[in-house]
């Protein structure tokens, strides 16, 4: 999952540098243009990105977190010439595998200081996906980006049975809060307090936690707040709509609502929300085809409205809309349709986005994230192995076409 | 090597059996292969303290997609055992560069097997390759082993890469040899071995190196040796694999054969555990090669019975020998753990039943028993079948 804060979205435009000069980018046919890329070492690959302010931070797994000026880091770089700034390998903190850098998120504090990425690390599986699974969230101060450090981290535990340890997976960051909310498998929900000075073990600054669907029935990929509401993408028990009241999580409405595959990623946009699906397993024999559309009541509780399925793929790995609200954009992966896929969300398309073009890439997709730099829109992908690398796409001219 | 192969001491054959083979419940029903399997060239040679080792596999011509096998696994196949690669070894050994009293000892390199585990299956009596083909054996690695003999103990050490292949044409990564080794200790005394071997292979599911490292023991009891009946063969093996504490696998493998004259009837009984991968959404019977992430669904337990009986032909073709073969194989799958893999909707059922009828053809020398090299290879009984 790739995260861009919608509602900072017109903050980033307004800080980012300019990075094209104004150049003329040309459209392929299908209005995508890739205008750069950064190969990534195979170890594996590259897993997500997370972009803001001209900066981005890849999650290169065991290559640790790269760091790239792509027009706000000050040393030339730019969406078509992405210039290296720095990298830290996150600690194995004792799991398997190593660093296994998943997904990151740079925070702006509502002081304005931006020293902190949250850097989740996905371990392997306890006894398989669904069960268990390890790792752990690490923070790196990136007060200089040339020498990122980490400085503190956290380890959820205390689950008890069935599976006494859970992994991190994605977050989303209440900023004006100081709040972190982290998808945590067969954890759930946990929100941590990250406000002040972030040092060593985060154990104490547990705020809640909760897992939805109950133990041994909770597998949680994404969470993202909308308003006051927390909506969390449950793998097994569907999409839920969860509020932090205090010390604790109470759920307002959904779940137990995806009975035909198993969930993904997931995205709020106006009103409504989508829901990826996952395959590598078949849960009733079909694969992890569709994106789920979901219309959210007046007191945000969703509805299952309709699904988009996807030809020729086995996983929707990523959703996101970008901001402004109008362009849905899908990953896919496993299959000969792997890609990314962009859809019309405009109002008026919500509840139906139809598809406006399809961006091949034959080893498909895991993550994307959208970014406006320069007055443009791009697209930063994960692509996968063989030959991982970040891809990313000028997709103003696709943009242009999502209007109500 | 030339002068290796032009050596006075040499011998070759070739070896392959056409075949059709049946499972049923498979993905997709049933599956039938009709294709050759096992096809290979081999040959030794040898010219002083010099010796050769050699088996061309065509398997990458003859099954490009494998044979379906439910439960065999392994380099980036599922339910069918995969092609083996075009070199499967080719060994040079070098025999006592320094004579020393009592013992034998050999320096041994090439593209071939670790000093791990028991024999390939290809070497055994049963045609339909077991699940734990992975567990116990380490084998088509760039490596380096060095072999003590004396009297019926022999100890081998190997230094290899950890990279298994995802091709019939692929290499290994020469980059990553050293960061894999393997030990082996065996007792023979009158036709009986008793071995013990232990490994750390780095990574061998994912080439680039970012997978999991398996720490791997194996035990094995081998019977080979005349009787009144006729000549006979059993092994019984254990095995335990332990990936970084995340993951563990275990497998129990008995097998028995009897060769009486023309006839050569076989079992085996087999409880193996495997790791179930993400599978290609066009081929059902193929991994996602390279891995994304941690992609490990869960694990299921193979437990199989095969009986076989294999009838050795009164034809002569040239140099070529004749042998019918047909076998069984009743296979009941079982999840371990996992959740989101569940065995019986996926195959239609926990109980899978596998027929093979084919003709093995031999022709000149019998195959080598692979993976034995250099002095480690002076008292063991070759191919038994």
């Amino acid at each position: 999952m790739s995260r861009f804060p919608a509602r900072l979205a017109p903050l980033a435009v307004l800080v980012t540098l300019s990075c094209n000069g104004g150049e003329a980018v040309d459209p392929g046919a299908n209005g995508v243009v890739l205008v750069g890329q950064v190969a990534v070492p195979a170890n594996y690959g590259i897993h997500d990105q997370f972009v803001r302010d001209g900066i981005a931070f890849l999650c290169n797994w065991n290559t640790g977190l790269q760091i790239y000026d792509v027009g706000g880091g000050g040393q030339g770089g730019s969406p078509a010439n992405p210039v290296l700034l720095g990298t830290v390998v996150t600690s194995a903190n004792g799991v398997s595998g190593g660093a296994q850098v998943h997904n990151a998120w740079w925070y702006h504090a509502p002081d304005g200081a931006k020293r902190y990425v949250f850097v989740g690390q996905e371990g392997p599986t306890v006894g398989g996906i669904g069960i268990g699974a390890t790792g752990d969230i690490h923070v790196v101060d990136v007060s200089n980006m040339a020498d990122p450090v980490e400085v503190a981290f956290f380890h959820l535990d205390g689950l008890g049975a069935p599976r006494d340890s859970a992994g991190a997976h994605n977050f989303w960051v209440d900023e004006q809060n100081e709040i972190l909310y982290a998808a945590y498998y067969n954890g759930g929900v946990v929100a941590l307090d990250i406000s002040g000075t972030l040092a060593g073990d985060l154990a104490s600054r547990e705020i809640a936690r909760i897992r939805p669907g109950g133990p041994g029935a909770t597998y949680i990929w994404g969470v993202m707040l909308s308003g006051t509401s927390l909506y969390a993408s449950d793998m097994l028990s569907g999409l839920w709509q969860l509020r932090l009241n205090g010390t604790a999580f109470e759920v307002l409405g959904g779940g137990n609502n995806v009975a035909d595959r198993f969930g993904s990623d997931l995205w709020i946009n106006g009103g409504f929300a989508y829901t990826g699906t996952w395959g590598a397993a078949s849960r009733t024999g079909v694969p992890g085809n569709a994106v789920k559309v979901w219309e959210l009541d007046g007191a945000g509780a969703p509805s299952l409205t309709d699904s988009i399925i996807i030809a020729s793929v086995q996983t929707v790995s990523d959703v996101e809309v970008a901001p402004g609200g109008n362009l849905l954009m899908v990953t896919t992966e496993v299959g000969s349709g792997g890609g990314i896929y962009f859809y019309n969300a405009s109002a008026g398309h919500r509840a139906r986005p139809e598809l406006i073009t399809h961006h091949p890439v034959g080893s498909g997709i895991h993550t994307a994230t959208f970014a406006d730099i320069g007055g443009r829109r791009y697209v930063f992908a994960a692509k996968n192995p063989p030959g991982p690398a970040l891809l990313i796409l000028d997709v103003t001219a696709v943009s242009a076409q999502a209007v109500p | 090597m030339i002068t290796l192969l032009l050596a006075a001491q040499a011998a070759i054959g070739a070896h392959a059996i056409p075949s059709v083979t049946r499972a049923s419940p498979v993905p997709g029903g049933s599956r039938t292969d009709v294709q050759i399997i096992q096809s290979a060239l081999h040959g030794t040679a040898r010219r002083g303290a010099l010796s050769l080792q050699g088996t061309l596999s065509l398997e990458g011509l003859t099954m490009r997609d494998g044979q379906v096998t439910p439960g065999a696994w392994g380099e980036g196949y599922i339910d069918s055992r995969h092609p083996h690669t075009w070199v499967h070894e080719l060994v040079v050994s070098l025999g006592d560069p320094i004579s020393l009293p009592v013992v034998r000892w050999s320096l041994s390199a090439g593209k071939g097997f670790a000093a791990y585990g028991s024999d390939d299956p290809m070497g055994r009596p049963p045609v339909l390759f077991p699940a734990n083909h992975h567990w116990s054996q380490v084998l088509e690695r760039a490596m380096v082993t060095g072999a003590v003999r004396a009297g019926p103990v022999t100890l081998e050490g190997s230094l290899f890469n950890g990279d298994e292949p995802e091709d019939p044409g692929q290499w290994p990564d020469f980059s990553r040899f050293g960061d894999s080794w393997s030990l082996r200790g065996m007792l023979a005394v009158r036709g009986v071995e008793l071995q013990l071997s232990r490994a750390r292979v780095k990574s061998p599911e994912h080439r680039q190196g970012a997978g999991l490292e398996h720490l791997m023991w194996h035990g094995s009891a081998r019977l080979d040796r005349d009787a009144r009946a006729g000549r006979v063969y059993a092994l019984v093996e254990l095995a335990r694999v332990d990936e970084e504490g995340a993951f563990e696998f275990g497998t129990a493998l008995a097998e028995a054969q009897l060769v009486a004259g023309a006839h050569r009837p076989y079992l085996r009984f087999e409880r193996t555990e495997r790791p179930e991968e993400t599978r290609a959404l066009e081929d059902p019977f193929r991994g996602v090669r390279p891995h994304n992430e941690n992609s490990n669904l869960g694990t299921t337990r193979w437990t199989t019975y095969t009986a076989g009986y294999g009838r050795r032909l009164p034809w002569r073709l040239g140099p070529a020998r004749f042998e019918a073969i047909g076998e069984i194989m009743y296979a009941h799958v079982t999840r371990v753990t996992g959740i989101v893999f569940d065995p019986e909707p996926f195959y239609g059922g926990n109980d899978l039943w596998t027929l093979s009828v084919g003709l093995r053809i031999g022709a000149g020398a019998p195959m080598p028993r692979m993976g034995r090299y250099g002095a480690a290879a002076g008292h063991t009984n070759g191919h038994i079948h």
